[in-house]
């Protein structure tokens, strides 16, 4: 199990499970994309998540796109090591991390 | 000192301006000669993407007019933002870049909320070798 989606009204809540990169990150966005119609607030949990490589920051960038148009988007639980990555790679400013 | 302009370019100089190019050209650059992994190359267009939607094209560049363009610094926070992921990709390919700042760019011959493009020099100007310098002592070295 890679993710674990939950809606409850118009809040969706994403639990993503150990690598978000190539091999996880299209499954998720497919299964995402389509349950993001009329979220207004939209949380990634990075708790158990640990590695995000370049396609990772790509999908959390299209998310957080997608959602500065319709509501917002934060991110929780990130890892020193994950913290770190978004840290160097600008991420950290772009994403709002709790 | 507060500056007005920013600009990111690299080493190499574009054909069209013969000045540095600038981070878009490095970056598709760099998916052109098939350096940049496939994972790179998604992440770079999503940034490329958030800029076409946002920022403008400058019609001089629509034009492929010698012109360069700068960032303002007082409407560029976002944009600086966003275009960082796109520096940590040319350094993850050791791919030289420098950020210039100034308030003076030259001849600014378009401009809209985050930009300006500037004309490029028609004829390129060089000085010649410095040959003075403040010694340690506080003279000064006559080459």
């Amino acid at each position: 199990m890679s993710h674990v989606i939950k809606r409850d009204g118009d809040s969706l809540t994403v639990q993503v499970f150990g690598r978000l990169d190539i091999n996880t990150a299209p499954e998720l966005e497919a299964e995402l994309v389509p349950q993001l119609e009329g979220v207004s607030t939209l949380t990634i949990d990075l708790a158990q998540v640990n590695y995000v490589s370049s396609m990772g920051l790509r999908l959390l960038l299209s998310l957080q796109k997608r959602m500065a148009k319709q509501g917002s988007m934060v991110v929780t639980n990130v890892s020193p090591e994950v913290m770190e990555l978004f840290e160097e790679t600008g991420f950290a400013a772009i994403l709002t991390i709790v | 000192m507060k500056f007005k302009y920013v600009r990111i370019q690299g080493r190499e100089q574009a054909i069209n301006t013969g000045q540095g190019a600038g981070i878009f050209s490095m970056c598709w650059k760099l998916i052109q000669q098939d350096v940049m992994d496939v994972e790179d190359e998604a992440l770079f267009k999503e940034i490329d993407s958030w800029f076409a939607e946002v920022l403008p094209f400058p019609e001089p560049c629509l034009r492929k007019e010698r012109v360069v363009c700068f960032f303002k610094c007082e409407n560029s926070d976002e944009m600086m933002r966003m275009i960082t992921p796109a520096m940590w990709l040319l350094e993850r390919y050791h791919h030289p870049f420098y950020v210039i700042y100034t308030n003076d760019p030259g001849e600014i011959v378009y401009e809209d909320e985050y930009q300006v493009a500037v004309k490029v020099p028609d004829e390129v100007q060089t000085v010649e070798f410095h040959h003075q310098w403040t010694e340690p002592d506080g003279s000064i070295h006559e080459g």
